[in-house]
């Protein structure tokens, strides 16, 4: 009684590793993405980072943001422009020359406003080049 | 009299405990590209929490067990061990993604390096553990989380949609990426470390029989006063991300809503209530990993027994805080590993909450107390709705790698 039991039990673990293994294959299988669609997220992110940084500029300008804040904020958004950069060179994707400027374009701007983070004239200039250089990003998109 | 001040503050604590990061984060996404259209992803979200809180609640106080005693007892050894291993790996992820939010918060306020704050974040977490008592790590992070408050008041603020917001609540279809987020935001709101915290905080505080109010009470009613909370969050991405074409990948941008809207004082309450949310999260799920592992084992359990009592506990919860932390100094992004602690539960949870559903219905373990007419059909509901989470999850989750694709 017991051994068959056991056997049950054992039966049923090889049934579950099966599917798990099943599982796995579909997961990689489905989860490989196109060329398209990595342009497509890395200029979407770009453009985030842009945008965000663009109204973190707007609150300095307005004097609601303060320096340690604005300056953390507009540091992680650089950090993240520089990765997408980084991922954009690995991956050769075929826009990755204007993904790779247009990184380093908002990258620079957001490396500016961290460095001076309370200088409104600054926020006011990097404000306007960053809604320019979303707006960039967005037509890598389409 | 004082009884009512009691279950007023549980109810208190529960609303401010609500929410983590990972309603941080997944919702403010959600709001940010759909709009109010995932709205009642929280309500299903809620309602499920609150079936589960009530349940294990309840089979805590009248059979004396918690979560990973019905594990150990229900199941044979290789499905206890699986459930074991699943629970663990998902509270020690949901941990560091906590760990890391924490760090981050006082990055943001304080400035210096995360890694430092990470540091201090643990070390909070460490002395609150041995310093305070289980009522108040629960309630002193629970009230403080009430900061989050303002999120609510900015989207009152900023002028409701009401219109738009109501049809929000009602499910409507979209695209892949659409359903990933309303699966997240579903599985955000019913984490299994929450469940494991409940239903063994039931038995730290010594509930009885005369407690089944309160436990109804608190789940009942803080949880879905959390859930406004957590609609808020969204209503807000609505009404200034949306617009903009603003996607957030950080905790800044959801601070930031709220020095947009209200300014630096709403800021400020912002950070402290996003601190408390995190780390009263980051203790609940540190402690979640002690009590699933004391429970399985049979080991004293229970931050209320003292080092002395449970030692293997302490140095569980200590452990896992210190992998918690090893996890986070590898700089791995905590808003990217929130996304992944939170689809990461929706597939343990069917395992562990399993138990509780049918020692629930059993009226030989309940007598008086087992579930009626409305509580088990609500239970096999809400169990079926963890079940269709935990499959679509992980699934979403590839085909639009982690809702980066349409």
């Amino acid at each position: 009684m017991v051994a068959e039991r056991g056997g049950i039990q054992r039966q049923a673990a090889s049934v579950v590793v099966k599917i798990l293994v099943c599982l796995c294959c579909l997961f990689v299988l489905i989860g490989c993405e196109s060329t398209a669609d990595r342009v497509e997220i890395n200029a979407q992110s770009l453009q985030s980072d842009a945008l965000d940084g663009a109204v973190l500029a707007g609150e300095i300008v307005a004097g609601r943001a303060g320096s340690i804040f604005a300056r953390a904020h507009a540091q992680e958004l650089q950090d993240d422009t520089t990765q997408i950069e980084k991922n954009v060179y690995d991956q050769k994707l075929p826009k990755g020359d204007e993904l790779q400027k247009l990184a380093d374009q908002i990258g620079t701007a957001l490396g500016t406003m961290a460095v001076q983070a309370d200088d409104v004239q600054i926020a006011r200039q990097t404000r306007e080049t960053l809604l320019q250089l979303a707006d960039d990003a967005s037509k890598l998109t389409s | 009299m004082k009884k009512y001040l009691g279950v007023a503050l549980g109810i208190i604590a529960a609303l401010g405990g609500f929410v983590d990061i990972g309603e941080l984060v997944f919702n403010t996404q959600a709001g940010a590209l759909f709009g109010y259209r995932t709205l009642w992803a929280i309500v299903v979200g809620v309602i499920v929490s609150v079936v589960l809180a009530e349940l294990s609640g309840r089979v805590a106080i009248v059979a004396k067990k918690a979560n990973f005693d019905l594990v150990r007892e229900r199941y044979p050894r290789w499905l206890s061990i699986t459930t074991l291993v699943a629970g663990l790996a998902v509270c020690l992820i949901t941990l560091s993604a906590e760990l890391g939010g924490l760090g981050l918060i006082m990055h943001y306020v304080l400035g210096w390096n995360e890694g430092f704050f990470t540091l201090i974040g643990l070390l909070i977490i460490v002395a609150s553990s041995l310093l305070l008592s289980f009522s108040m790590i629960e309630r002193v992070f629970g009230y403080l989380g009430l900061g989050l408050v303002v999120f609510t008041i900015a989207a009152l603020h900023h002028g409701p949609a009401w219109h738009a917001i109501g049809r929000g609540f009602l499910p409507s279809g979209g695209s892949l990426q659409y359903w990933y987020f309303v699966v997240g935001m579903m599985a955000a709101a019913m984490m299994p470390y929450e469940i494991y915290f409940y239903s063994s905080g039931a038995i730290e505080e010594k509930w009885t029989t005369d407690d089944i109010p309160v436990n109804r009470a608190n789940s009942g009613l803080g949880f879905p006063l959390g859930g406004i909370i957590a609609a808020s969050l969204t209503i807000v991405a609505a009404q200034q991300l949306m617009p903009l074409g603003l996607t957030p990948d950080s905790l800044a941008t959801v601070l930031q809503e709220a020095l947009h809207e209200l300014g630096p004082l709403a800021f400020y309450a912002a950070v402290v209530g996003a601190f408390a949310a995190i780390g009263g999260a980051t203790i609940d799920s540190a402690f979640s990993c002690g009590y699933a592992l004391a429970q399985h084992q049979g080991w004293p359990w229970g931050e209320s027994k003292g080092v002395r009592g449970a030692p293997r506990w302490f140095a569980t919860v200590l452990a896992a805080a210190g992998i918690g932390f090893a996890v986070v100094q590898t700089r791995v992004d905590p808003v990217n590993l929130t996304e992944y602690a939170v689809i990461a539960s929706a597939v343990a949870m069917p395992l562990s909450f399993w138990p509780i559903v049918r020692v629930s219905q059993d009226r030989e373990t309940m007598g008086r107390y087992v579930s009626g007419p409305v509580a088990r059909p609500m239970a096999w509901l809400s169990y079926a709705v963890v079940c269709v989470v935990a499959i679509a999850g992980p699934i979403l989750m590839l085909l639009t790698h982690t809702g980066e694709l349409k």
